[in-house]
């Protein structure tokens, strides 16, 4: 006869309990600074003195604020940039590397290598590698008969600095992430793929591409969420310029808190960045949702 | 026997020198002292700060230097709290922001106390540590604007590198002589995204009469002015009319360093700097009068003290203060000027290797500029990325606007702030 356990050492005995400590810190350093953030929006908050309530006011004057609406722009454009050459750039450097090639773990290396410099060293690095008179891209463009582009100084062409410097440091994580996809696709169905003749292009569209569909999913959400993030790489490189060109969500919302000291304002910014990101998210999430149906 | 008293004198002795040594450091309070250096200067001030302890050692002192933005972050963050600094460093169009919260303490009797006297200052350096009539600074030094002149660039083409600029004819003149197209060297750096951009243009702008950037009451643009047109035109000429400046130029102090221009307009830090360099020869000049009457726009950094309830502290931080206004000859040697007339005029002083650089900038005391010394400066001030007038000189200097188009938009911008 099985005694049954009470519900006190059921509890007890949960395994649930390997999941407090990180919950602890979730909620801590997660969780409560954003619930604190929408509070913190409410207020007319210095960095002296308790704050005024002031209701959905913040959000008004929000609506009302051109830089804000130039910043999300910006912040927009930036992904559409970086995200379609992160995720299609990542799949194609993973299928490559999955590869039987030569030197293929140092080309692994090489890939991935970027994403372990701090954003500040590569936010200098790439203004060295752009700089319009004396960088080394340039000089390179320079062998084509290519002018001089002011890559960091222009407005037409500075976002594009940004995108090339963060496509540099990013892509090899996203490359990561679909290489262990590519690990887990069956085996025998590319086999079966290629027994029935099926041209690698169709291997492709067919075979791989179905089966890496939970990773596709992480990684355009991941590149979304870091791109409507992007911060580090502006502030090292363009510091939001020239003429706003390069000022996103993130920089706003520090100038407004940390130059201006207008921290409930900078709490309104963060908490719409917040809604915009969750609403792209659950977009992507229905889209793919959608596909399997 | 002989042997047991020196065991025992020696223990005893190590006794005392251990109790001496407790007591010494019960005795001995820790400050913190924070500044936004990151260049040479920072280890000038570090070398203050490490004199200072050497000649207190009741006080230590945790020295934490980062970029400004940063430093004013921490400040805030820490302010009220222990971990706070005791003193703090800060540009003169800083003290507006923190003095207003009520976050610094009044120093005019500290001042007097200390024989930090007005007598002792540049007047309009210290006419620059008020706020709404009540002292918050004391200046540790000021940082006009003057040229940077390459030497053998000049001798190259046949112009005296002593050559004063004191007309618009004469500046003009000089640069288009030193203007190679076909070299692709240029007369003078003026940049596309640097906040010098802004300071050049105040200058020109302060050189006319009637030239304000506000009007008196200090809470409406002025500067959508003719003069201020006039001001950001010549610079606009300087690029697209006289080509004596290269287009979308990132890097002026680089371009300077590589002989691409032959001047450079930059602050007395950048001293040490071109110390270092190996072949180049430079003069310096003060910043150009092309318009009516000389006028530089120009910085300051202050020592100010927050507030806190701490009384031994406060004593402490004071006496640093002190030290570092009074000792700084080292302060100029790292390429600041030291706001003491008595430091600037003493012998150690004089004979810094630079000191002749140094003079260029000294001799400018009269007619500086610091940008408006009220809270909204954050927001449209030259040190302010997103500034409205910052960008309406970038958008000039893009051909994107004409002067008055973009000063205009500056001025209901600057003006929609005062609303706030």
């Amino acid at each position: 006869m099985v005694m049954k356990k009470g519900i006190g050492i059921r509890i007890l005995e949960s395994p649930l309990w390997f999941l407090l400590p990180y919950f602890l810190l979730f909620c801590v350093f997660k969780l409560g600074p954003i619930i604190a953030n929408f509070v913190v929006s409410g207020y007319d908050l210095d960095i002296v003195g308790e704050g005024t309530f002031v209701g959905l006011k913040n959000y008004a004057t929000l609506l009302k604020d051109r830089l804000f609406w130039v910043a999300l722009k910006n912040t927009l454009y930036y992904l559409g940039l970086v995200g379609p050459v992160n995720v299609i750039g990542g799949l194609f450097l993973a299928l490559l590397l999955n590869h039987h090639i030569r030197g293929r773990t140092i080309a692994r290396t090489a890939v991935f290598m970027p994403y372990v410099i701090m954003v500040t060293v590569v936010g200098v690095l790439w203004r060295w590698i752009l700089e319009s008179r004396h960088g080394i891209l340039n000089y390179y463009l320079g062998f084509f008969g290519i002018e001089p582009v002011p890559w960091l100084t222009s407005p037409s062409t500075a976002m594009i600095g940004i995108f090339i410097a963060s496509a540099w440091w990013t892509i090899g994580y996203n490359t990561v992430i679909f290489l262990a996809g590519l690990q887990d696709v069956p085996r025998e169905l590319v086999e079966a793929a290629q027994i029935d003749g099926a041209s690698p292009l169709r291997k492709l569209i067919s075979v791989i591409l179905p089966c890496l569909r939970p990773t596709t999913f992480f990684v355009v959400l991941t590149t979304i969420i870091y791109s409507l993030q992007v911060f580090g790489q502006v502030y090292t490189m363009t510091g939001g310029g020239p003429r706003y060109a390069t000022l996103t969500v993130v920089q706003y919302l520090y100038i407004a808190g940390f130059r201006l000291f207008r921290l409930g304002y900078s709490a309104t910014v963060s908490a719409v960045l917040f809604a915009v990101i969750l609403a792209m998210s659950l977009g992507v999430l229905r889209f793919l949702k959608q596909t399997v149906d | 026997m002989k042997r047991s008293i020196g065991k025992l004198v020696g223990g005893g002795l190590a006794v005392f020198l251990l109790l001496f040594g407790v007591a010494l450091a019960a005795d001995q309070i820790t400050i913190r002292f924070w500044g936004g250096w990151t260049g040479p200067d920072k280890f000038g001030m570090e070398k203050i700060v490490s004199n200072f302890m050497g000649e207190n050692p009741d006080i230590k002192v945790e020295f934490f230097t980062a970029p400004w933005t940063e430093v004013f972050t921490k400040f805030s963050t820490t302010f009220g709290t222990p971990a706070g600094p005791d003193l703090l460093a800060m540009h003169v169009s800083d003290i507006a922001q923190f003095a207003s919260r009520g976050m610094l303490m009044r120093v005019e009797e500290i001042a007097k106390q200390n024989n930090l006297l007005e007598e002792d200052f540049p007047p309009l350096v210290w006419q620059g540590q008020f706020y709404e009539g009540r002292q918050y600074g004391i200046p540790l030094d000021y940082h006009p604007l003057a040229v940077y002149k390459n030497v053998a660039m000049f001798r190259s083409v046949g112009v005296d590198p002593g050559i004063a600029f004191d007309s618009k004819e004469v500046f003009l003149d000089t640069l288009q002589k030193l203007t190679q197209p076909e070299k692709q060297q240029y007369a003078l750096a003026v940049g596309i995204n640097h906040p010098h951009t802004m300071r050049y243009w105040y200058g020109w702008l302060f050189q006319q009469e009637g030239g304000e950037f506000l009007n008196e009451e200090q809470n409406r643009a002025a500067f959508n002015s003719e003069q201020g047109v006039a001001a950001l035109q010549f610079i606009y000429d300087l690029l697209y009319t006289y080509k004596v400046a290269p287009l979308h130029e990132s890097d002026i102090d680089k371009d300077f360093l590589t002989g691409r221009v032959a001047m450079v307009i930059e602050g007395p830090w950048w001293v040490p700097g071109v110390r270092e360099q190996e072949n180049l020869e430079v003069l310096l000049a003060p910043f150009p009068k092309v318009f009516d009457k000389p006028a530089v726009w120009a910085g300051s950094h202050t020592l100010t003290l927050p507030k806190q309830a701490n009384q031994q502290r406060i004593t402490a931080a004071i006496k640093l203060l002190s030290y570092i206004v009074n000792h700084s000859v080292e302060w100029g040697n790292a390429g600041q000027i030291p706001a003491s007339l008595r430091v600037i005029q003493s012998e150690a002083y004089r004979n810094l290797p630079d000191y002749k650089h140094f003079k260029v900038f000294i001799d400018q005391a009269d007619c500086i500029h610091f940008e408006p010394l009220i809270v909204q400066n954050a927001s449209f001030g030259s040190d302010n990325q997103m500034s409205p007038v910052l960008n309406a000189i970038f958008s000039v200097l893009l051909g994107e606007k004409s002067a008055e188009e973009a000063l205009d938009q500056a001025a209901e911008e600057v003006n929609a702030l005062f609303m706030e």
